[in-house]
């Protein structure tokens, strides 16, 4: 595995396991508190809907030149991978509150237990579940397809997809527990860093750049967003409104 | 349900900030630009997305604190 196929994979498995860990809270939440059948049908329904995503984009993307490919899908990852890092910035910065998975699980418990009960089949449970693992699994859909048809590596973005999601079920049953442990912020600047990177790579290949030392650019390039957003949340720690308590 | 459909995606893709997105397809515009008129142009679009992304946090900093001064700055997903 070279360096481009490293980071590739590190990026994907980052980034599903990132996306897996919030599902997980969720499907737990309404699991433990409502029913656990109806949950995992909900997880189920949602996975087969993703699967048919995946199996219609893939295929899809894989026809168009790889110029245009490299243009239109990296400056989609970039205006992604932005959205990420800008959101990790101001977290990281104290402008945006941090994500907590012990918080969202109490509320969606707490929502799950004030929802009319049902006997037998309960279509909460289900719809609940369904939505999180297809909202959060389109994100992962969507880094999967991207990366790996940018790269021509789509089974090994898959296979990082699959390890994410394979370490967060089995971290989370053995923990019983939302995985609050998961330096969840921390990985979504990082994720938000590399999608970025790599957005900005491949958008500019297919806007007819060639970058100098080909894939070794990549190094810089990533060091280059990490110092500069690194300056940013500085930055932004410092024009924040000082608060004067009286005595 | 096509309205709910393409603010879905409209969310998912481009998010709390369209300026980014704009901002995004014009670097790219200058880009190919510069690439096709033989200029160095790869050293474009690093500095000009470390610039949107500076605005933007800027931005999002601003808009935290002027809403929600010492608390209730919104958990978010």
């Amino acid at each position: 595995m070279n360096g481009a196929q490293a980071g590739l994979a590190i990026s994907v498995f980052l980034a599903s396991a990132v996306e897996v860990v919030e599902a997980f809270t969720i499907v737990l939440a309404v699991g433990s508190t409502r029913h656990w059948s109806s949950a995992l049908a909900g997880v189920g329904a949602a996975l087969a809907a993703l699967a048919v995503i995946v199996a219609v984009a893939g295929p899809a993307l894989v026809g168009i030149p790889i110029d245009v490919l490299r243009l239109l899908v990296g400056g989609l990852l970039l205006i992604f991978g932005l959205q990420w890092l800008r959101k990790a910035i101001l977290r990281a910065a104290g402008a945006k509150a941090l994500h907590d998975e012990l918080a969202i699980f109490a509320e969606e418990r707490a929502a799950a237990a004030l929802a009319p009960t049902a006997t037998g089949f309960d279509s909460y449970a289900f719809a609940i579940a369904f939505k999180a693992v297809l909202l959060e699994g389109l994100e992962v859909a969507f880094i999967v397809v991207t990366f790996g048809a940018n790269r021509g590596e789509v089974p090994l973005a898959a296979a990082a997809a699959v390890l994410a999601v394979a370490a967060v079920v089995l971290g989370g049953l053995a923990a019983r527990a939302p995985l609050a442990r998961v330096p969840e912020n921390a990985m979504k600047f990082a994720v938000g860093v590399l999608l970025t990177t790599f957005g900005v790579f491949w958008s500019a290949e297919g806007a007819g750049v060639a970058w100098p030392g080909g894939e070794v650019a990549l190094a810089p390039l990533l060091s280059l967003i990490l110092l500069g957003s690194l300056a940013m949340v500085r930055d932004l720690r410092r024009r924040q409104p000082v608060v004067v308590v009286a005595a | 349900m096509i309205r709910r459909c393409a603010l879905a995606v409209w969310s998912f893709v481009v998010g709390e900030d369209w300026h980014v997105a704009l901002a995004v397809v014009v670097t790219l515009a200058l880009t190919a630009l510069a690439a096709a008129s033989g200029l160095p142009a790869w050293v474009l679009p690093p500095v000009l997305i470390l610039g949107i992304l500076y605005r933007s946090v800027r931005a999002g900093n601003r808009l935290a604190f002027s809403r929600a001064p010492l608390s209730g700055r919104g958990r978010e997903r």
